[in-house]
């Protein structure tokens, strides 16, 4: 794939200024749409890469418009938001975005969720033809067999741990939120549920980071949720 | 002018009550008079000891009297006492009375009182006061008697004695004659035997007959010749005239006896009740407690069901009962709530045997003092009305109570103002000191932008950079600012706001340090994290910006290239975070300040920004409001400790 396009959806001028300028400067495509609208008619006639959506939009709110773009579209969206509060991105999240960014942000943090993505998307292109196998890095999931494999050693996992990482791995790279897994292991999403959520995420995690590699493929989002992510973008996102 | 404009202001127009029918025509004249000064009003009732045998008819008729006074205005006042007159003039003395409304009547009492009319007699007592006469004639007042019908067994009994002790003197009669003793020494004993009568009969027929027949009985067995009425000795019709006038006198006496020692124990007992419910409420601190000594005192003195409604905001709350042990009758509150209502916004009696929803079982008295009513108390009637001195009593018990009820409102309201003015003064230091510390990082990237504008292409490459990196630098550090305003914001509600979670303590640590990025850059960072997983209950975000805001302090106090520290450890059931550096440390003299807000050491040079003192404070809301804790300590051979504490929290797993 080359050079990707991108959407950029800010109102704020002097930002959609920023974000084009850091775009240019890498080399990347874009388009900018100031407002819910001129985004939504965008996405569906430039069909581009990625989308970033800022949620503080004049006339849509940006939750809207991640749901109207759902309905037709997978594309990968990053949202970026001034709100503090964690419900708003979750919220968003669970409305179907990919990734989220707090205002303020640095370029270089932009560049590296845009990375990830770009990657994720590769992945999803050359995996379009269901597979039974994933494999990111070191770690393999043979999902017709129910087995994990970390340098070709299996894996001991619970039960529910190969359920937790078995919802990572087929959302790879896309933030989830606590109520998301919760729903997706336990099917129901009970505060006590993100109790236990957390001790399996933390011992799956110990068994997953014991190996020599060292590879951190989870991380966690304090007051949202988790991420499983690609090998070799983990040094991208924990440096900005 | 001015001045008697005033008298009129502070008039006070008293009427007195009476069971009399005409005794409403006084009350209306006294509420027209009243009206026409616009003083205040009052109507006292002077309960004699024989309220206790007014007939039923009278009791009403007294009652609505005073409901008839209490609808025009009036503060119904009872004072018990035995002189009418003088309980009038002491109350017109006590409550600054300037004119006193009354009906006239002719005669007070019985025969051996004084034939001065009532008013004549006020009159004497207070001169002072102006005096506006209703005729009223033909009436019987105050003193209306008549055989007590419910006392049938009590005349029994009476009766009795009488005829025991009539039986007894004339037996020592019989036996004095018999021993040759003079006739003196059995009219002695004659006597001896009326004075007792008079003493244990409860009322004087009992003594007058007594007296008459002694004489008959004396003259018929002891006198000469025997067995006859007739009498020899002339001196034996003065005989009887003395003994007769002797056996009136000695019973008047001892009823007025009676009556005093029963007056006094009653103004006993409500002065001790009075004492007690102030003993018990200068104890009672909140609202709840001074009800419970209200409800407690009034059920013990009435021995009837209670119910209490509190009132709040202008709104009457539920009511609280209080059933007596012998009241079994269920409180119907459809039937109780107009009256209960009225009795709330009208501040007045209402209730059985007022004229406001008589229908209702209980008798309402709002709790107020002026025009701020505290609730309303239900006192239960059914079908025995409460007498004058229960009401009074009543009355003192439920005025006492609503002085505790304002002053406990006042010393609330006191409170709360000054936690208001608190955080009124710390929400101004805050802002001062906000706008203060915005401005200087604001102006260094204003004017370095602008530099870099209009001058940045003649300037060399490593100035240029110079002037980035304090535009960059500066606007991290209102970023932290921003953050650190952020959650102050979140925490200013109490901890309504939190949201708390079951989180995993080695996350949020890694969450700040991933937060603080480059600037930990040129320490060395170690982070020990537990072997076991230590989870405790919190609002994620908030802790992660006191270790961000502990973490900042560290690298700002210490020198580069030295280490920070953080580990996790459970000890007895907590959870313990330590983020220690190896900068200076903190003086033991400013230990105990370094939480406080504003406070930012004192090797502040000029405008070196050092921060606002906010951070460490909100770092220490941000703990208590998690019913945690933050300590500082020294670290060895230097260096400050940041030590928090949490509460252990269990996970219950799901599988």
């Amino acid at each position: 794939m080359n050079k990707p396009l991108i959407l950029i959806v800010e109102d704020d001028p002097p930002i959609r200024n920023l974000i084009s300028v850091a775009l240019e400067t890498h080399d990347y495509r874009f388009l900018s749409a100031s407002n819910g609208g001129t985004a939504i008619m965008e996405a569906s006639s430039h069909n581009p890469d990625i989308m970033l959506l800022d949620l503080g939009l004049p006339d849509l709110d940006g939750v809207e418009v991640i749901r109207k773009i759902r309905s037709w579209s997978n594309l990968p969206i990053i949202v970026i938001s001034a709100r503090s509060d964690d419900s708003d991105k979750i919220e968003a999240l669970d409305a179907g975005a990919d990734d989220y960014l707090i205002k303020p942000f640095s370029v270089d943090e932009l560049l590296a969720r845009l990375r990830v993505t770009i990657r994720r998307l590769n992945q999803m292109q050359s995996d379009s033809q269901e597979t039974s196998v994933f494999i990111n890095g070191p770690l393999r999931i043979d999902y017709s067999a129910g087995c994990a494999f970390l340098s070709e050693k299996e894996l001991h996992l619970t039960p529910i741990e190969y359920k937790l990482l078995c919802v990572l791995a087929r959302n790879c790279g896309k933030v989830l939120t606590h109520k998301f897994i919760t729903q997706q292991v336990w099917g129901t999403a009970w505060e006590n549920n993100v109790a236990s959520l957390r001790v399996f995420m933390a011992t799956l995690r110990k068994k997953l980071e014991t190996s020599q590699e060292g590879q951190a493929f989870i991380q966690t989002h304090v007051g949202i949720g988790y991420r499983m992510i690609r090998a070799g973008n983990a040094v991208d996102l924990n440096d900005h | 002018m001015s001045s008697s404009k005033n008298n009129r202001q502070n008039s006070h127009i008293l009427v007195c009550l009476s069971s009399s029918t005409s005794n409403a025509k006084v009350i209306h004249a006294a509420a027209r008079i009243a009206a026409a000064f616009q003083g205040t009003f009052s109507a006292l009732f002077v309960e004699t000891p024989g309220y206790a045998q007014l007939s039923d008819d009278d009791k009403k008729r007294l009652r609505s009297n005073m409901n008839l006074a209490e609808k025009l205005g009036a503060k119904i006042e009872t004072a018990i006492g035995d002189d009418v007159p003088y309980q009038i003039a002491e109350y017109a003395r006590l409550s600054d009375v300037s004119c006193i409304v009354i009906g006239q009547t002719n005669t007070v009492g019985g025969l051996l009182r004084r034939k001065r009319s009532l008013t004549d007699r006020l009159i004497n007592y207070a001169p002072d006061l102006d005096y506006f006469i209703i005729p009223d004639h033909g009436t019987r007042v105050y003193v209306a008697r008549k055989a007590p019908e419910s006392n049938r067994k009590r005349a029994v009994i009476d009766t009795g004695i009488s005829l025991v002790a009539l039986g007894l003197c004339t037996l020592i009669g019989f036996l004095f004659s018999h021993l040759g003793f003079t006739d003196a020494n059995i009219i002695m004993v004659y006597l001896l035997g009326l004075l007792i009568v008079s003493i244990s009969t409860a009322h004087r027929a009992f003594s007058l007959v007594w007296a008459v027949v002694s004489v008959l009985l004396f003259d018929l067995l002891f006198t000469t010749p025997r067995f006859t009425f007739y009498a020899y000795g002339t001196g034996y019709p003065v005989t009887f005239l003395v003994m007769f006038a002797a056996a009136f006198l000695i019973s008047t006496l001892a009823i007025r006896l009676k009556r005093n020692a029963k007056q006094s124990a009653q103004t006993a007992r409500r002065v001790s009740v009075v004492l007690e419910t102030d003993r018990q409420l200068s104890k009672a601190k909140s609202e709840e407690e001074i009800l419970s000594v209200l409800a407690g005192q009034l059920t013990q003195l009435l021995k009837r069901s209670l119910v209490v409604y509190p009132a709040a905001d202008g709104r009457l709350g539920d009511p609280v009962f209080y059933p007596a042990a012998e009241d079994t009758a269920p409180y119907r509150m459809d039937q109780e709530r107009k009256a209960v209502e009225w009795a709330f916004t009208q501040r007045k009696r209402a209730g059985a045997t007022t004229d406001r929803y008589p229908e209702s079982s209980y008798l309402y008295y709002s709790m107020r003092v002026q025009e701020h009513v505290y609730g309303v108390v239900g006192v239960a009637v059914h079908d025995s009305p409460l007498d004058a001195s229960e009401e009074s009593m009543l009355a003192s018990v439920v005025g006492e109570c609503s002085l505790a009820l304002e002053n406990a409102r006042n010393v609330r309201e006191k409170e709360e103002s000054i936690v208001l003015a608190e955080n009124e003064r710390l929400r101004a230091n805050l802002l001062r000191a906000v706008s203060h510390d915005l401005r200087t990082p604001l102006t260094s990237i204003m004017g370095n932008a602008d530099n870099l504008l209009t001058s940045g292409e003649n300037m060399d490459r490593s100035t240029q950079c110079q002037l980035y990196n304090d535009i960059y630098t500066d606007a991290q550090w209102l970023t932290g600012m921003v953050e650190n305003l952020l959650s102050a914001s979140r925490m200013e509600d109490g901890s309504l706001k939190l949201n708390m979670n079951t989180e995993l303590i080695d996350d949020m640590i890694t969450e700040a340090v991933r937060h603080m990025g480059r600037r930990l850059d040129g320490f060395r960072l170690n982070v020990f994290k537990s072997k076991s997983l230590l989870f405790v209950h919190a609002d994620a975000r908030l802790i992660v910006q006191v270790i961000i805001n502990l973490l900042d302090n560290a690298i700002k106090y210490a020198p580069a290239g030295t280490g920070i520290e953080i580990d996790t450890r459970e000890e007895h059931g907590n959870v313990l975070v330590r983020i220690a550096d190896e900068g200076p440390g903190i003086p033991d003299d400013q230990k105990p300040h370094v939480f406080d807000l504003f406070y930012s050491g004192n090797n502040l040079t000029g405008d070196s920004r050092r921060g606002l003192g906010l951070g460490l404070a909100l770092c220490q809301s941000i703990m208590k409001a998690h019913s945690s804790a933050i300590t500082v300590h020294d670290n060895m051979p230097h260096g400050a400790v940041f030590e928090l504490t949490f509460p252990k929290a269990e996970v219950t797993l799901n599988e």
